[in-house]
């Protein structure tokens, strides 16, 4: 038994020494394989970092990009009344009151501590609408008529939006301020403009009045009415 | 003058009373129902206390008014109209109507007078009262009409104002032999009319209403029932046999019959008529509500136009068939105070039943209530007591033999209506007129079956339709209430349906009433029972020469 165990042993010394001498003859491809992968692995992660920096950046001005159009929903988001009177036919002279109530598609955005992958802000970016349900009363008959807008994108820069839907017979040309015509591509006003930018910025944080251009299906004639926030106690 | 010229002539002087002369105009408060007292005699005028014929305060708004129409000594017409847009405020026409045509007042502060020779009329309106006053000179001798409506409405007349098939019924059964026997043309009369006016029905634009959305019943003809009548010229003033006598007494207990029933057809249609208009001002109120909503949608631009104008064209039918079955109702009513001999214009009404919600009607088996019918009828029992005086009477007495479905046509007068000599000559015709009025009952049984089948068949029908209907309608307000999209067409079809159904329930409970009420008359139970005894005994039997 003794016998066996130290003829094991002295084979596998010599196949050691015969390994040895083999790795001995190629030692220069092995360091410079070695300096080439620390170096790409240097590079590599030089591109993860610049790309990583990039990417923060993209985010960031998304994230920006995104806290403007919010701002700008936000300071529109409420309800908002306005009347206009029309001569019926039969019943005279009514009185119609315009109650359009506007909310955003996303709720308040709040930024994480963590910044945001580009991805997850683009998802909000593409969300992010506001949407008007538009009621009209008869004040002289008290029926309403109303109808839900869905998701509808807002022109940022030029302040106004338009609440036109396939299911609805009403249209609703909304614009921070009474444009110049009532063509259905109005020229907005430098006001208007300014007022818009004020929004995105932040620096005018609610809006008090809207005016409304509207128009029917069934009537060729245009309304334009001033509509004025409802407070919450009104 | 007949009773139509009579009525063209009223007619007549209202639309002309409606043109824009001078008018009496108060303004105030003359609410509710007025007293109203009429004399001939100028000493009891301040006092008097007789009801007159003035149609009054109780009848609806839009038809506020009074309307007065005399008679002088002559008989020549005086007729004139106080008419009101509002209780509150009430106009007396200055144009009045005498015999010699129309006359003005000349009005001065609250009256207005007219003084000529032979007729003098005074009228005024004050706070408190409407006076009205003529002093005519007519043929035969001075005649004066003196009006006084005041507030505070005695109705101390004693009239009953109100009826139930049963009071009617009762009412019928008091009218006393003399009045009867001036009533035969009256009753007759007033027959026609009703049936002339159940065939108006038709003249409503909307043809659901009153005719069941299938025209599964028909009212007019489940009450147009008449059987062949016999009756002499004069009761119980001829020369008479036993047999003739009775033949009399049963001749006078199947007018009896035929006025308790004509009672009966008035209380049902005229109930049917209320109910239906029920029913109708309460659609109207919904359509008018929805007509308001769809306008306004339309004027708002949230509908297209044409919607609007589908609801308002129903609406404008629905409104004028209110109008009509309302002047129907008037009708009737005048036509009931007529047989029941009181004045036209004292408003009365009717008791309405309450409807059941599942109408019981029994099962008829036809044979056994022909039977029943022709052993218990009036009719037959008087023919063959007329058949057996007329074996025994050589000389004949003249009997008269009133069968409308023969003659048709409700122009044709007391005078066209054949006569029957009782004779021994006339026995045959006697008996083929038995025969007749056998027929008659025969196709009568068979026709109340069949309606009573029809009803039974139709109740459960009609009930389930109406729950669908009904929810349908609901759910197509829904959607415009809601702002769906609304179809104007559909919504006014499935409206229409509704009412007929409605008016079909209404028909169907007053069917089963009403052939409760027919099953009374061949059977001669219920209204109709022990008529005989209330028959008056007659005169005794006098003798000629003697």
């Amino acid at each position: 038994m003794k016998n066996l165990f130290r003829g094991k042993v002295v084979g596998a010394t010599l196949s050691t020494l015969f390994l040895a001498a083999i790795a001995g003859c190629g030692s220069d491809d092995a360091r410079r394989r070695e300096i080439a992968q620390i170096e790409g692995e240097e590079a590599a992660k030089k591109q993860v970092e610049t790309e990583n920096r990039n990417r923060d950046q993209r985010a960031k001005a998304m994230e920006e990009d995104l806290a403007q159009r919010d701002n700008f929903i936000d300071a529109l988001t409420g309800d908002f009344v306005g009347t206009y009177t029309r001569i019926d036919s039969i019943y005279g002279e009514q009185k119609w009151e315009v109650h359009m109530n506007l909310t955003s598609s996303l709720p308040t955005y709040k930024p994480p501590q963590r910044v945001r992958s580009p991805e997850e802000i683009a998802v909000d970016l593409a969300k992010i609408a506001i949407r008007p349900t538009v009621k009209e009363t008869n004040l002289d008959s008290g029926n309403t008529f109303g109808c839900d807008y869905g998701d509808v994108l807002p022109d940022y820069n030029y302040g106004m939006f338009q609440a036109k839907a396939s299911s609805c017979n009403k249209q609703y040309f909304v614009s921070l301020a009474l444009p110049d015509t009532t063509d259905e591509n109005p020229i907005p006003k430098d006001s208007q403009i300014k007022m818009a930018r004020a929004l995105m910025s932040g620096a005018l944080l609610r809006v008090d009045e809207l005016t409304v251009i509207i128009t029917s299906n069934f009537d060729r004639e245009k309304r334009i009415v001033q509509l004025k926030r409802k407070l919450p106690n009104e | 003058m007949n009773k139509n010229h009579l009525f063209s002539l009223v007619g007549l002087t209202f639309l002309v009373v409606g043109c824009d002369e001078p008018v009496l105009k108060l303004s105030g408060s003359l609410p509710g129902k007025l007293s109203v007292v009429k004399t001939t005699d100028k000493a009891k005028r301040e006092n008097a206390n007789t009801l007159v014929t003035v149609r009054g305060f109780k009848i609806d708004q839009q038809n506020f008014g009074i309307d007065i129409l005399e008679r002088d000594l002559s008989k020549t017409l005086y007729a004139f109209k106080i008419k009101g847009e509002s209780p509150s405020k009430i106009q007396l026409h200055s144009q009045i109507f005498v015999p010699k045509g129309f006359i003005s007042l000349q009005v001065q502060d609250s009256c207005g007078e007219y003084a000529a020779e032979s007729l003098k009329v005074k009228a005024c309106l004050s706070e408190e009262s409407i006076y009205f006053a003529i002093d005519a000179q007519t043929e035969k001798g001075p005649w004066q009409l003196f009006v006084h409506a005041a507030k505070n409405f005695d109705d101390s007349d004693g009239m009953q104002t109100e009826y139930s098939l049963d009071t009617l019924v009762k009412s019928v059964k008091k009218f006393t032999y003399e009045t009867n026997i001036r009533r035969e043309v009256v009753f007759q009369g007033n027959q026609n009319i009703a049936l002339a006016r159940a065939n108006l029905l038709p003249r409503l634009n909307l043809k659901v209403l009153l005719e069941g959305p299938k025209a599964l019943f028909s009212l007019p003809e489940a009450l147009s029932s008449f059987l062949p009548f016999v009756f002499p010229n004069r009761w119980y003033e001829l020369d008479r046999t036993k047999a003739l006598y009775q033949a009399e007494r049963y001749s006078y207990a199947v007018l009896l019959s035929q006025q308790v029933s004509t009672a009966a057809n008035f209380y049902f249609t005229i109930s049917h008529y209320e109910l239906a208009l029920k029913e109708m001002r309460g659609f109207l109120t919904t359509l008018e509500t929805t007509y308001r909503r769809v306008h306004d949608a339309v004027e708002g631009g949230f509908e297209d136009p044409n919607e609007a104008a589908i609801v308002g064209n129903r609406l404008s039918k629905l409104k004028s068939d209110v109008l009509s079955l309302e002047d129907d109702l008037r009708q009737q009513y005048a036509s009931l105070s007529r047989f029941l001999g009181r004045p036209i214009q004292t408003p009365i009404s009717i008791e309405l039943p309450s409807l059941p919600s599942d109408p019981t009607i029994p099962e008829i088996d036809v044979f056994q209530v022909t039977k029943q019918a022709e052993e218990k009828s009036l009719e037959l029992k008087q023919m063959d007591l007329l058949i057996e005086a007329a074996k025994k009477h050589s000389k004949g007495v003249t009997f008269s033999f009133f069968d409308p479905g023969a003659i048709g046509g409700w122009e044709i007068g007391f005078d066209k209506i054949p006569r029957i000599e009782i004779a021994q000559s006339e026995t045959r015709r006697l008996e083929a007129e038995k025969g007749l009025v056998g027929r008659v009952l025969g196709e009568e049984v068979e026709k109340f079956a069949s309606i009573a089948d029809r009803v039974l068949k139709q109740a459960p029908i009609v009930k389930s339709a109406l729950v669908n209907s009904e929810k349908t309608v609901r759910r197509e307000l829904d959607h415009l209430n809601s702002g769906e999209d609304f179809n104007a067409s559909h919504f006014v079809d499935r409206f229409e349906e509704l009412l007929g159904w409605k008016q079909a329930q209404v028909q169907v409970a007053l069917l089963s009433f009403i052939m409760k009420n027919k099953l009374e008359k061949l059977l001669t139970e219920g209204h109709y029972e022990n008529l005989l005894a209330v028959v008056p005994e007659g005169k005794p039997i006098q003798k000629k020469g003697k």
